[in-house]
């Protein structure tokens, strides 16, 4: 994936900076909403990251991964300037073994449900991952990150990148399992609205 | 391969994170067996789904911009003439833009990135350090965090503080007091710039802020010493003449 970003120059110059760090503001900025969880923070957080990766691009090593080391400086701002990554850290998810099955609810008839859901329950149910797990599945599943990468930008072992990985996509799931249920119990007790019946049948 | 080691290798054949030998064991047992080829499918179906949900948008347009912009500002040699070289530059150099936004022709050479800096300040939503009115809290929480000292303003009736919290303008430590004036927030943000003479007056100013989404704020900026104190609010100008009459005076 981020091959084709890789840098392999003997120095990189003001100009060769600037091209490959406006080649990562997308990615950047789409990283930082789900971790601050609001506009104006990750907005906030993108532009000191820029102001910081301006200030030490020289110590980028060339021919290591650009992407993700301006994805690292920008993890490592968001950890020490927004506090709240310590508060959360005491909320994790229950280790239980049951979560290393897919939960029986999102196996059945809402998982049809599930996939008619929009993106905005998506991002509800990322938003109520703790930092832990939001910040793997951000990487690897809207940045698209490998195991490794994640790993090296999160300072953490393969090891744990796979089980948050593997936990934060659970729980997005259950999340998403049961407003599915919800939606779907709404739409049941709906009273019929026998115009519009008879309109989409052409009976009107 | 059996089933229950084929469930625990499905993530990492759907993130492509498995070698072609391990790949090609993990597919040819989805191939014989209907059970797990089927749990395959739904996890590549909620693989597939929670990425396309996640698709990130492109980043705001004025994001963008400010970011090309403080590119374009680093580069800027007026700049760099200026005295204040270092960590202190970014603080100094906004105060100093207080003063010179309205100013018409001055306005135009300011760096696009001590607009921003000035633009951040206003930000008030980040959960505070202390949540307590007391100013001792507040002093042993600062002594413990910034490498000067300063004096809290007196605060004037209306004026309430609710707490601080250590944050940066720039690379320089910077105390952030959040008060309510007649119920309207106010940021106070305290830094030290040895330079600052330069660009701050000792006696309160008032002007106005442009920040970065394009509205404007007030903000009054006063200096003790090194120190300098910056005020803003997002609509309390007559509160704020108040606070500052009072607030400043030791």
């Amino acid at each position: 994936m981020t091959n084709e970003l890789q840098y392999s120059g003997e120095t990189l110059s003001r100009e060769e900076f600037e091209t490959l760090a406006l080649q990562q503001l997308d990615g950047l900025y789409a990283a930082a909403r789900h971790l601050c969880k609001n506009e104006a923070d990750a907005q906030d957080l993108v532009h000191d990251a820029y102001l910081r990766a301006l200030r030490f691009y020289k110590r980028f090593q060339p021919g290591t991964n650009f992407r993700g080391w301006i994805f690292q400086l920008m993890y490592r701002l968001f950890i020490n300037r927004y506090h709240q990554l310590q508060r959360e850290r005491e909320h994790v998810l229950p280790s239980d073994e049951h979560l290393n099955r897919i939960p029986d609810s999102a196996q059945g008839p809402e998982f049809s449900a599930i996939m008619r859901l929009e993106a905005e329950s998506v991002e509800r149910a990322l938003a109520k991952l703790p930092e832990l797990y939001r910040s793997v599945v951000v990487l690897c599943d809207v940045n698209e990150f490998s195991y490794e990468e994640i790993a090296a930008i999160l300072d953490l072992p393969i090891g744990t990148v796979m089980s948050r990985l593997f936990r934060g996509r659970q729980r997005i799931r259950q999340l998403l399992a049961a407003e599915a249920k919800v939606t779907l119990e709404r739409q049941q007790e709906a009273p019929i609205d026998i115009n519009m019946y008879r309109r989409e049948r052409g009976l009107a | 391969m059996e089933c229950a080691e084929f469930h625990l290798q499905i993530p990492m054949l759907l993130d492509g994170a498995l070698g072609p030998a391990e790949e090609a064991e993990t597919i040819a047992h989805a191939e014989s067996c209907p059970e797990c080829a089927l749990a395959l499918e739904k996890e590549q179906h909620f693989h597939s789904f929670l990425r396309k949900r996640l698709h990130p948008a492109p980043a705001p347009a004025a994001l963008r911009k400010l970011v090309m912009n403080d590119m374009r500002a680093q580069k800027n040699k007026s700049f760099w003439r200026w005295p204040a070289v270092g960590t202190g530059l970014l603080a100094a150099a906004s105060i100093a833009a207080f003063f010179f936004i309205g100013g018409g022709a001055e306005q135009n050479q300011l760096p696009g990135t001590i607009k921003t800096a000035i633009a951040r300040q206003s930000d008030d939503r980040l959960p505070l350090d202390v949540n307590s009115a007391n100013e001792a809290d507040l002093r042993a929480f600062f002594a413990g965090h910034l490498p000067f000292e300063f004096d809290l303003p007196k605060i004037s009736t209306g004026t309430h503080v609710r707490g601080g919290r250590l944050t940066y303008l720039g690379e320089q430590p910077t105390a952030f007091i959040s008060y309510e004036i007649n119920g309207t927030p106010a940021s106070l943000y305290v830094f030290t710039d040895r330079n600052s003479s330069e660009y701050v007056r000792k006696s309160p100013t008032k002007c106005q802020v442009l920040t970065a989404d394009g509205t404007e704020r007030e903000a009054v900026v006063w200096q003790r010493g090194n120190v300098v104190y910056s005020l803003i609010s997002r609509k309390a100008e007559p509160l704020m003449a108040d606070f500052i009459k009072d607030g400043c005076r030791k």
